[in-house]
């Protein structure tokens, strides 16, 4: 086993806020739906997908894209809803497959009952996407070791940019773990394993948190 | 860093303010000019009062122009408000000379400044036509529309964007009101000032003076709306709701609490409606306060029990926001920003009619431990999201980011 320590970078901790969109383009029925989602911006269909989780809720959304939780409160198609919600875009390598999908399962969905079903007008979907701006923070870290501590009392935008937007970039905390040598690969294979699609920012807090607590406790022991 | 920075840091968090600073440092020096049409009453005014002396505090040169016309203008921008609202409302020729006119008179006074700052922000409709009357403007030129313009009478509309069309972005409460523009569309909700007089905390005398001084049983419950007297903030339905609470609760208050903007001429009319439909009850309390009376009316707040925001349109409703600051139950109208800010059953309730209205009060009234837990997620709801802090933020992002375009 070799370790690459003595090689060690910096690792500036970034907080981050998106700056909302309105793209002016609108659904109120599914069918209208599958033709924007044919032609919108692709920034937006990622959008919804994620930045969903920067919006402050009390209760854990019942699904985990916008596209769903719309199916699900505004057209009551409770199927749908499960369908996609289903997709999950790790699996994707990029926003058009991504798009294909989306537009796929819901033209299944109108062959099956091509009956028209209409949100209120005033419950549109509203097709939006975001600019991010970043901020330092006052954290950098030199060793993994020092985000076990850290990790528990970042803020969000910090959870969201260094987990979600940062997915294996430079700025992934995965990334920084894993280049910082052999004796961190559990590590970095237990956080490979955390797919931030299925958990809300203070959940994917709470687990990352273990995961470098369980890892360094157990390398103590 | 600044006495003023401190306080803001103490309610909004530290790492708020530090927010503030990175993205004010670039812009330190630069000329930064907000433009209204009033400098009283109403939201945008009560806004600026405090943006302005933070943004001036950030180390931004900032100042704050009110352009001014005669009846006829505001007849003109009054009738556009309602028809961005949805009202079928058709604006004569005459009327809108007198609102091209005013623009060319006010460009006159304010062009030097217009043309030489760095950025500029247009709130709302009146001040639209300025920018195509600076044409030597070199700053970043920013319309922000603070009106629910989700379903604007078509003909007003095509007026209007002929002057917004050609700013460098504009900037909406809600994604419901933006419009197909050639521009980028962005999206930040209005916010309350923590420290204003209107938000700020009160010593217990001073909360209590209220009771004496606008006549209202301390032992009984008080519901409280507080707007100016505009149809769109159903003042009619809010009696309504208080009616169907009275059958059952007898021992219910009400008190309206509002006041004019400069730039409303349509007020006294419907002041009068409210206290025909209030007659002789003397448990509505109709209170037509001035401008300036926002201690009075955070002390109201915090006397009352609940608060409403029946709105039937609302651009955002910053009084919705006011309340919830104050850790108040608030039942708002189903409509505009209201729906941004109460989270059904969690910040608040959402209604559709007075009945609604009625119910929820009751509800309330009959569960103190709910109405304690739902103003306890209401305040904090307001400390995330709708404190003037991240407000500035997003407003100094989008400045950020066309300034960044631009260099690419």
């Amino acid at each position: 086993m070799t370790s690459k320590n003595e090689n060690i970078q910096t690792f500036q901790i970034k907080d981050c806020a998106i700056l909302n969109i309105a793209t002016a383009v609108r659904a109120q029925n599914l069918k209208e739906l599958m033709d924007q989602l044919a032609t919108i911006h692709p920034e937006s269909i990622y959008y919804h997908f994620w930045a969903n989780k920067l919006r402050p809720d009390f209760e854990k959304p019942e699904y985990n894209n916008d596209f769903a939780t719309w199916a699900y409160k505004n057209l009551h198609n409770n199927k749908l809803a499960e369908s996609l919600s289903l997709i999950n875009p790790g699996m994707f390598s990029n926003i058009e497959e991504l798009r294909s999908k989306l537009v796929e399962v819901i033209e299944s969905t109108l062959q099956q009952d091509p009956s028209i079903v209409s949100s209120k007008e005033s419950e549109q979907f509203q097709f939006t996407r975001a600019d991010m701006i970043l901020f330092n923070s006052e954290f950098s870290v030199s060793k993994p070791e020092e985000l076990t501590q850290l990790i528990p009392i970042l803020p969000l935008g910090s959870i969201y940019f260094h987990f979600i937007e940062s997915k294996n970039g430079s700025e992934d905390i995965n990334t920084f773990v894993s280049n910082a040598g052999d004796i961190y690969s559990e590590l970095s294979v237990q956080l490979s394993t955390l797919d931030p699609y299925f958990f809300t920012l203070t959940e994917l807090q709470s687990r990352a948190s273990k995961i470098f607590k369980d890892f360094f406790q157990g390398a103590k022991t | 860093m600044s006495e003023l920075l401190r306080a803001y840091a103490k309610v909004a968090g530290q790492d708020a303010v530090s927010k503030l600073q990175q993205l004010a440092a670039p812009m330190k020096g630069k000329k930064f000019v907000h433009v209204n049409s009033t400098r009283v009453g109403g939201g945008v005014a009560e806004i600026l009062i405090k943006m302005v002396p933070l943004m001036n505090e950030l180390g931004i040169d900032t100042s704050w122009e009110v352009i001014t016309g005669e009846d006829k203008f505001y007849q003109c921008t009054k009738s556009m408000h309602n028809a961005l609202q949805g009202d079928p409302v058709d604006i004569t020729d005459d009327l809108l000379k007198a609102y091209e006119e005013t623009n060319l008179r006010n460009a006159e006074e304010l062009r030097p400044v217009l043309e030489e700052a760095d950025y500029v922000i247009i709130h709302d409709p009146q001040p639209a036509p300025l920018l195509s009357l600076c044409p030597n403007r070199k700053g970043k030129w920013v319309w922000r529309c603070h009106i629910d313009a989700s379903k604007p009478h078509p003909p007003v509309w095509n007026y209007l964007s002929q002057y917004v069309k050609d700013y460098d972005a504009s900037y909406f409460s809600l994604a419901d009101y933006a419009q197909q523009l050639p521009h980028t569309q962005y999206l930040i909700p209005p916010s309350i000032d923590p420290l204003s007089e209107k938000n700020m905390d009160l010593d217990q005398s001073e909360i209590e003076s209220v009771y004496e001084e606008f006549d209202l049983d301390r032992s009984r419950p008080i519901m409280l709306q507080v707007s100016r007297y505009d149809r769109f903030k159903d003042p009619i339905g809010v009696i309504e709701a208080y009616k169907f609470v009275k059958a059952s609760m007898p021992e219910i208050q009400l008190v309206l609490a509002g006041g004019g903007a400069t730039d409303d001429p349509e007020g006294e009319e419907v002041l009068r409606e409210v206290r025909e439909s209030a007659g002789n009850d003397p448990d509505i309390h109709i209170l037509l306060l001035p401008p300036d009376a926002h201690v009075t009316i955070n002390a109201l707040q915090r006397t009352s029990d609940i608060i409403l925001q029946k709105s039937l349109k609302e651009g955002f409703g910053l009084t919705v926001t006011e309340a919830m600051w104050k850790g108040k139950p608030v039942i708002g109208g189903n409509t505009g920003g209201i729906r941004l800010q109460i989270v059904n059953h969690h910040t608040g309730f959402l209604v559709d009619t007075p009945e609604g209205a009625a119910l929820r009060i009751q509800d309330l009234l009959q569960n103190p431990d709910k109405m304690e837990e739902i103003g306890k997620n209401a305040k904090e709801y307001v400390r995330e999201n709708f404190l003037n802090t991240r407000h500035l933020r997003e407003i100094l992002s989008l400045f950020t980011i066309l300034d960044n375009q631009s260099k690419t």
